[in-house]
Formats: structure tokens, C-alpha cells, sequence
């Protein structure tokens, strides 16, 4: 295992080293001037220009950019961000990665738990007017763009019934020294509106892959096998059935992690959740070039460790996959 | 949002800091949230501004005066006193400033005039930013007799030296920025927690979220009334109206265009404020050929061609219909609070025929009946440039292409990403390009984006004729009323036609009904925030919880 897992790491390793250099370059031939919006509607002076260009470094030849960027990058020092400038790209990660680990951490808890409960739920009961209704909402949800239905959600239980905020993490007038429960009650207040939006569609994707592997493993025969046993129906579908049909779960375990910091950009927009999609998305539109290396590594960090998780989760999870 | 308030309040009210009695906030003190879309990193002077460093660094920093509501930049009367409280004038080539001795910084020492000496050494020094120094470039020495008086000596006469000394000097604290060298100045912690002399004082910034000011009750010129001022920052415009009407926040700066202003305007808590701007929006025509600097422009260098395109459209209509009252067809690059501008000039009504006239005369026919005209085989389509996100240009520019397809002429809407657009600009891979200009109070800016000199700087499009520029120089040197020959220098370049000028905007400022006087200044739109108040008896619970 260990080594099998320092070989995935090196690989994993490389392959970043691979991404970095090719999201490098990609962001240099990507037509638009990172310094073009900075003034606003302004036209700044050639000098002005020239200075800018000198501040950020961006007068220095392509290789030599990209060298000061690894050298900084290894140590987890991505630059100056040039539209905040002077902020550091790793200070603005490292100030987003609460608010999105806690979105999309939120939103994820709830579909390993909700998701596959209910998942396990309809593959038990399957065909009954339960399994009919869950699967005609979670085939709604899925069908359902979740911007529109942040939109949605923001005229309904915000603007019109006012019973959660339209936005924000946080009411901009709390104080940061308020009590811990204040803060807490305010943060899920402000949270209800954005995991709902966010986990409709992840949740009903949640439920439709467990029900789908559930009912293919309930059809084998170790699983009747268990019953003839005499072993009871719960112990059948959580220990024997639910183990087995938990690999195509894992693998969206996968795809799901880079989405706890990348999160949606669009739900983030509309709710003004201070998280990292929404600073990619920034740094995409001011061809912000620290900001977005900086964000789109932190999103192949992720997606790398994803994978090799779910490579992890196969190979507990299944003894077929360890022995190959 | 009742329930909301309702449920909320019980929670906030058990676990908040005793609310604080009248004694600590007024009755008519309150708080304000503004929703801006920029987050300011910099608010100081000696940087260059984008509008959000400039709605901050507005209410922390004073000048040494400001323009007065003529908005006139020339000579030395039309102004108002801030950090000086008088002024003379010694002769042509010296002013002098006398400083208000109650000024002072946030940290309790005065404002003196080795702060304004220091402001333009620093301008000076090297590594300093480029544009301020040029900005300064006529002022040759300033230095200070005693702690109070400043002088100020110019390389050259001419009717903008108040103008320039206030617009530029805008003093920083020298006891703690002259030990930053200038190259380090932007990132140091005096330009991300500074340290002012304004109604304002810093108090936080949370990265990407929000900006925290507090009003300075010992304000020299006027305890502030509203004395809590959070800039919450809301990138997306839909986000930004939805967290005024839930009540979050309490103003946005520009909400046009007009669906979002009726749909705001239709709260009864909420009401617009419109404010004219400096504002110019403009189809810009390229005289070089698309990306090719050394050749003319094979359609566009024609002034005819030109001239029927301006001819052809309906501007009034197109902006009426974009902008609703909040626009209006501006007599060339001159906005509405310019004091060049003629506010009897009248755009001439559209004239299709005139424009087909013209193009025929220039050569363009409609030889095979496709109806789109052609030249020696060459069909007229244009390329259009515009930033796709922006919510103004963007249906004009389609109106403009409907208005001018029925001349004959095609437009092709160049969609773009706002760094693309602008790179295009800058490169000259542009037929037309629309622009918008947010100018300085000056007209002498003019020189910039429509003289020869300009070329290759501001005037993207190249647009050169000798006329103009003799025009300008006299009017920036001239020692008599420059009034004529700014008029002159418009009226000439609307007979080049370098530019279609489409529209001047009023910024529609949306801000709750609890506060009065409300006014602002558009060379710093939060300028005057000092001098509002909370309506008797209609404080909410922001206005009476504790400043800091």
C-alpha cells in the first residue's frame, strides 16, 4: 500500500507540475492585457504602463516569469494579485478557503449523509409511491440550473417572504467580537439559502447513483445468500448490500471534492459568498494572472487528491482492487 | 423581511453589547452600508485612483480645496476652502495656501505644511507613479513658510495652476510615510490602514468583504452624523440590488440601467438620487486601418463616411430608450458638469437620406442589390468593439447596427471580455470602438484622447488635426477667459467627426429614506456623506447600535 500510494503521489506530483506549466503558458497566449481594465475607463500613459509592468514583472521574458512564479509557488507564494493589488494571492486564498471549505463542505456532509440515505431508502423500497416521489424530485432537482434556482429561492424566501438574507456569510454590522452563539446563528442564517441551492442538484445526483448501485448489488447473490442466512434486513442492506454499492458513491466523492473550494461561481455571485469560485471568477475576468495560477492550482491540487482518494476508498472498499 | 428583522433582532438584541444610550449616538446619527462592486486596497493619495480607492480616500483625505458647484477649473476664485482655509496669489508664477490650523491627522497631530512639502517631494521621487508626476509637471517647487503657509511656484502661466495644486497635492501625514521609499509606498501598511485627515478614519478592511470607516466627532469642518460607514463589497449587479431591497444595505452608487432603477424605485424605504457625471459615451472611429498604424483606414478615413454614419442614427432615441431620462446626446467630448459645455447646443435630427447622399458621394452604391452598399467590389462593414458585459453599450450598440443597416452600412458586434476589449483598443484592432470616457473636471484632458500628441497615448483612434491642437494650446495658456476656445475646439471636432459622442449618463444613486441632505459630489461621490443626517424618528436599529 505504501508504496503503491508514494507512487500515486509522485505521479500526482508531476502531473501538477504539468498542469501549473500549461496553465502558465495558456494564460499568456489567452488574448486580453492584465493591466487593461485596471484604470477603469481611463487610458493610462505608456510610462504609467511601463511602470505597472515592471511592478508585477510583467516585463521580463516568459521564462524568467515562469521561473519567479515556481520558485514562489513551491513555497506557497503564488505573487501580488494584480487587480488588489497589494494583497497576496495566498493571503486571498487563505481568507476564501473558510468560506468555501464550509459551503461546499456543508453541501457535501449533506449529500453523503442525506444522499445516500435516501438513495438506500428507494433501492429498499423500490417501486413504491416513496421511491416514485423521490425519484421524480430528485430527476426535478437534477433538471434544475442552480443558478436559477438561487434566483428563485433569493425572490421567494428573501425578498418576498424575508426570512433569510439575500446574500452575504455574514450581516456586515455584526461585530467581529459578538458572541460566538451570535455568530453562529447569523452564519447558518446566512448559509440556509446557498447549500439549499447548491445541494438540490449534487443531492439528487447523490440519490439517484446510490439507488441505482444499490438495486444492482440487492439483485447478487451474496445478498440473498445473507438473507437465506437468516441475517436481519438491516444488517443485509447496510453491512452486506450498502459496502458493496458504495464504489460508484466513492468515485463521486471524487469529483465532488475540487467543488468544496471551486465551489459554483455562479451560486457564490448571487449570494455574495465570499468563497474561492467567486475569485476565480474575478481573476478569469481581469485576466487577474497570479490570482487565477494561484486559484486553478489550488483546483488541480484538489482534483488530484480527489482521485487519489477515491483510488484509496476502491481499494479499502473492495479486496479485488488491492490484489490486482 | 419583517419576519426576518423580527427573528433576527430577538437574537441580535440578547447576545449584542448593551445598546448604547443617546448620549453616544444622536437621534439624527445613524449608519450607512453602501453595496459597491470594486473593493478599495489603496485608498491614499499619490496612487492612482480607481473609483473605489476614490469613494474611500474621498472621505479620509481632504484637499487643500475643493472645486465649488460652478465645477469651473480655472483661475483661483471658483473653489472651496478644505485643508487651507484662504489662499493669494503672490504673482503669475506663485500661489499661496494658508492652512486651516484646526486640521488634523487621526492621530491627533496637526496638519502642517511640511505635509504638503512632503506630498510633492514624494510626487518627485523616484519610482513614483508616472501619471501624478506628469499631472504635476508645471509646478516647479513647493515649499513652506512656517507650519501654516504653503507655496506653490509654476514653471509656466497659465489658468489651471489652483486647479492643478488641489487635484494634485492632496497632503499625506509626513511624519509616518517619509521614511517609505516611493517604490514600496503602495504596499506599505500606511496605504492599507491609512491615516487621514478627513470627516472619516480607517477602522477595518476584511479582505473581499467589507470596508469599515468611522466618523471623526472632532472633525474640524463638522461632526459627521452619519458616523459609521461600511462599504460592503458585491461584485455581481444583481446581488448588489437584491442586498439593498432585503435590507442589508442601505445605498448603491449607479444602478442604471432603468429596469434596475424602476425596480428598486418601486420600494417605498428607497429612493433615486439622480446625479449628473462626467460621463461621455462614444462611438470612437479608427482613421488607421484594423491592427495597421502605418496605413489610413480604407472606410473610415473619409470624413463623408464618417459624417453619414453620424447622420444615419438616432441617437436621441437610442439613448432615451437605453437610458430612459437618465441620458442625453452630448455636444461632442464634453460631459454635463463640464463648464465648457454649451447647454444650448441641440443635436441635429437623423437624416437617413442626407447619409445614403453622402456615402454615395463618397463612393459607396448598393451595385448588386444585396443592401449592403459596396465600393469597387468592397462591401461597407465595419467591426464594432464593445465590452459584452456592460449593460449600457451593449443595446446600444445593437440599435446602432439596426439604424445603420438600413443605410446600407454593416456593423459586425465585436462582443468582447473587458481585458480583450481593452487590449484591442490599445493595439488599434478596432473599426469603431465604444467607448466611455469618465473625465476629469479639467478640459484640458482633451489633449490627451483628441490632439496629435495624444497618438499612440489616449487617442487610440488617431484622430490628428493641427487646428485642434493650436486651439487647445491656446486655450491652456491663453491668460484670458478660455471659454471660446474650448467652444471652438468642440465645435471642430464635431465637424471631423473622430467620434460619434452617443450619449452622457446621470447616475441614478439609490439610498434609503431615512437620511437627509443627501448630496454628493461626483469628483467623489461620498464626499459630502459627513454632512447627512438620520430624519428625525426614523432611526432603525444600525443608527442607534455603537460606533466604533
Amino acid at each position: 500500500m505504501s508504496r503503491w500510494l508514494l507512487r500515486r503521489l509522485a505521479q500526482a506530483a508531476v502531473t501538477l507540475a504539468g498542469v501549473t506549466a500549461l496553465l502558465f503558458l495558456l494564460m499568456r497566449v489567452t488574448p486580453g492585457d492584465p493591466l487593461g481594465g485596471i484604470a477603469g475607463d481611463r487610458i493610462m500613459e505608456p510610462a504609467e504602463l511601463d511602470q505597472l509592468r515592471a511592478q508585477y514583472g510583467l516585463d521580463q521574458p516568459i521564462g524568467r516569469q515562469f521561473l519567479t512564479f515556481a520558485q514562489g509557488a513551491i513555497r506557497g507564494d503564488f505573487g501580488v494579485s494584480i487587480h488588489r493589488y497589494p494583497d497576496r494571492v495566498s493571503t486571498l486564498i487563505r481568507d476564501r478557503l473558510p468560506a468555501s471549505l464550509l459551503l461546499g463542505g456543508t453541501v457535501l456532509l449533506l449529500n453523503f449523509t442525506l444522499g445516500i440515505g435516501l438513495g438506500v431508502l428507494q433501492a429498499v423500497r423500490r417501486g413504491s409511491r416513496l421511491d416514485r416521489w423521490l425519484t421524480h424530485l430528485s430527476l426535478a432537482a437534477w433538471a434544475v440550473p442552480s443558478f436559477w434556482l438561487g434566483l428563485i429561492l433569493v425572490a421567494v424566501f428573501s425578498l418576498q417572504l424575508g426570512l433569510f438574507p439575500a446574500g452575504n456569510m455574514r450581516d456586515p454590522l455584526l461585530a467581529a467580537d459578538a458572541p460566538w452563539l451570535t455568530r453562529t446563528l447569523d452564519l447558518l442564517h446566512h448559509m440556509v439559502l446557498p447549500v439549499l441551492t447548491l445541494s438540490a442538484v449534487s443531492l439528487a445526483a447523490g440519490m439517484r447513483f446510490q439507488r441505482t448501485a444499490m438495486l444492482e448489488v440487492m439483485r447478487l447473490d451474496f445478498v440473498r445468500a445473507a438473507r437465506a442466512r437468516g441475517l436481519s434486513e438491516r444488517r443485509v442492506i447496510w453491512i452486506h448490500a450498502w459496502r458493496n454499492a458504495l464504489s460508484p458513491v466513492v468515485t463521486l466523492l471524487g469529483l465532488w471534492l475540487p467543488m468544496l473550494v471551486a465551489g459554483s461561481i455562479y451560486v457564490e455571485a448571487i449570494f455574495n459568498w465570499p468563497g474561492l469560485g467567486s475569485l476565480a471568477a474575478e481573476a478569469i475576468s481581469g485576466r487577474d494572472y497570479p490570482l487565477l495560477l494561484g486559484t486553478a492550482m489550488l483546483t488541480s491540487v484538489l482534483v488530484l487528491l480527489g482521485s487519489l482518494l477515491a483510488d484509496i476508498g476502491y481499494r479499502l472498499l473492495d479486496p479485488r482492487v488491492r490484489n490486482s | 423581511m419583517t419576519l426576518r428583522r423580527a427573528g433576527l433582532a430577538v437574537l441580535l438584541a440578547s447576545t449584542l453589547a448593551p445598546a448604547p444610550a443617546a448620549s453616544q449616538r444622536g437621534p439624527d446619527h445613524g449608519t450607512i452600508v453602501i453595496v459597491v462592486g470594486a473593493e478599495a486596497t489603496t485608498p491614499v493619495p499619490l496612487i492612482p485612483l480607481s473609483q473605489a480607492n476614490g469613494d474611500v480616500q474621498g472621505l479620509l483625505f481632504l484637499r487643500l480645496a475643493r472645486l465649488d458647484s460652478t465645477r469651473t477649473t480655472i483661475g483661483d476664485q471658483a473653489f472651496a476652502p478644505e485643508l487651507a482655509s484662504s489662499w493669494t496669489r503672490r504673482d503669475s508664477l506663485t500661489l499661496v495656501f494658508d492652512l486651516d490650523p484646526r486640521a488634523q491627522w487621526h492621530d491627533g497631530r496637526p496638519v502642517t505644511a511640511r505635509d504638503v512639502v512632503h506630498t510633492f517631494e514624494r510626487i518627485r521621487m523616484p519610482g513614483a507613479n508616472a501619471q501624478t508626476n506628469i499631472l504635476t509637471r508645471f509646478i516647479s517647487s513647493v515649499t513652506s513658510e512656517g507650519d501654516r503657509r504653503v507655496v506653490v511656484r509654476y514653471s509656466r502661466v497659465y489658468q489651471e495652476q489652483f486647479y492643478d495644486a488641489i487635484e494634485n497635492l492632496t497632503p499625506v501625514p509626513a511624519h509616518l510615510v517619509d521614511t517609505i521609499p516611493a517604490t514600496r509606498y503602495p504596499a506599505s501598511a500606511f496605504a492599507q490602514a491609512p491615516i487621514g485627515n478627513g470627516p472619516y478614519r480607517w477602522v477595518r478592511r476584511d479582505a473581499g468583504r467589507q470596508l469599515e470607516l468611522a466618523g471623526v466627532p472632532d472633525f474640524f469642518l463638522g461632526q459627521p452624523r452619519i458616523d459609521r460607514v461600511i462599504f460592503l463589497l458585491a461584485r455581481d449587479p444583481e446581488a448588489q440590488v437584491n442586498l439593498l431591497l432585503d435590507g442589508t444595505a442601505d445605498a448603491i452608487e449607479n444602478i442604471n440601467p432603468p429596469p434596475r432603477v424602476s425596480r428598486i424605485a418601486s420600494r417605498p424605504t428607497l429612493r433615486i438620487v439622480n446625479t449628473p457625471t462626467y460621463g461621455v459615451g462614444y462611438l470612437l472611429f479608427n482613421f488607421r486601418a484594423y491592427g495597421d498604424r502605418s496605413q489610413p483606414h480604407p472606410i473610415l478615413a473619409d470624413p463623408r463616411v464618417r459624417r453619414a454614419l453620424e447622420m444615419a442614427l438616432d441617437r436621441e432615441r437610442i439613448v432615451r430608450s437605453v437610458l430612459g431620462p437618465r441620458g442625453s446626446v452630448p455636444e461632442g467630448p464634453v460631459a454635463q458638469l463640464h463648464w465648457i459645455r454649451d447647454r444650448a447646443w441641440q443635436p441635429a435630427p437623423p437624416n437617413p437620406a442626407g447619409a445614403r447622399a453622402l456615402l454615395r458621394e463618397a463612393g459607396w452604391v448598393d451595385s448588386n442589390g444585396d443592401g449592403i452598399l459596396d465600393r469597387n467590389g468592397e462591401p461597407l462593414i465595419l467591426r464594432l468593439n464593445f465590452p459584452g458585459t456592460n449593460a449600457v453599450r451593449s443595446p446600444m450598440a445593437a440599435q446602432v447596427q439596426e439604424q445603420l443597416r438600413h443605410i446600407g452600412v454593416r456593423i459586425e458586434l465585436v462582443r468582447l471580455d473587458g481585458p480583450v476589449w481593452v487590449d484591442r483598443r490599445n493595439k488599434g484592432e478596432f473599426d469603431l470602438d465604444f467607448s466611455q470616457a469618465g473625465m476629469a473636471p479639467t478640459p484640458s484632458g482633451l489633449v490627451q484622447s483628441w490632439s496629435c500628441s495624444g497618438r499612440n497615448v489616449s487617442n487610440v483612434g488617431h484622430y490628428c488635426t493641427p487646428r485642434v491642437d493650436s486651439l487647445l494650446d491656446a486655450a491652456s495658456s491663453t491668460r484670458q477667459d478660455p471659454l471660446p476656445l474650448y467652444r471652438e475646439v468642440t465645435r471642430q471636432i464635431r465637424q471631423d467627426v473622430p467620434a460619434i459622442f452617443m450619449y452622457t449618463v446621470t447616475n441614478a444613486t439609490a439610498v434609503h429614506t431615512r437620511f437627509e441632505n443627501v448630496r454628493f459630489r461626483p469628483e467623489g461621490w461620498w464626499t459630502l456623506l459627513w454632512t447627512w443626517s438620520v430624519r428625525p424618528g426614523r432611526q432603525i436599529v444600525r443608527d442607534r447600535s455603537p460606533s466604533r
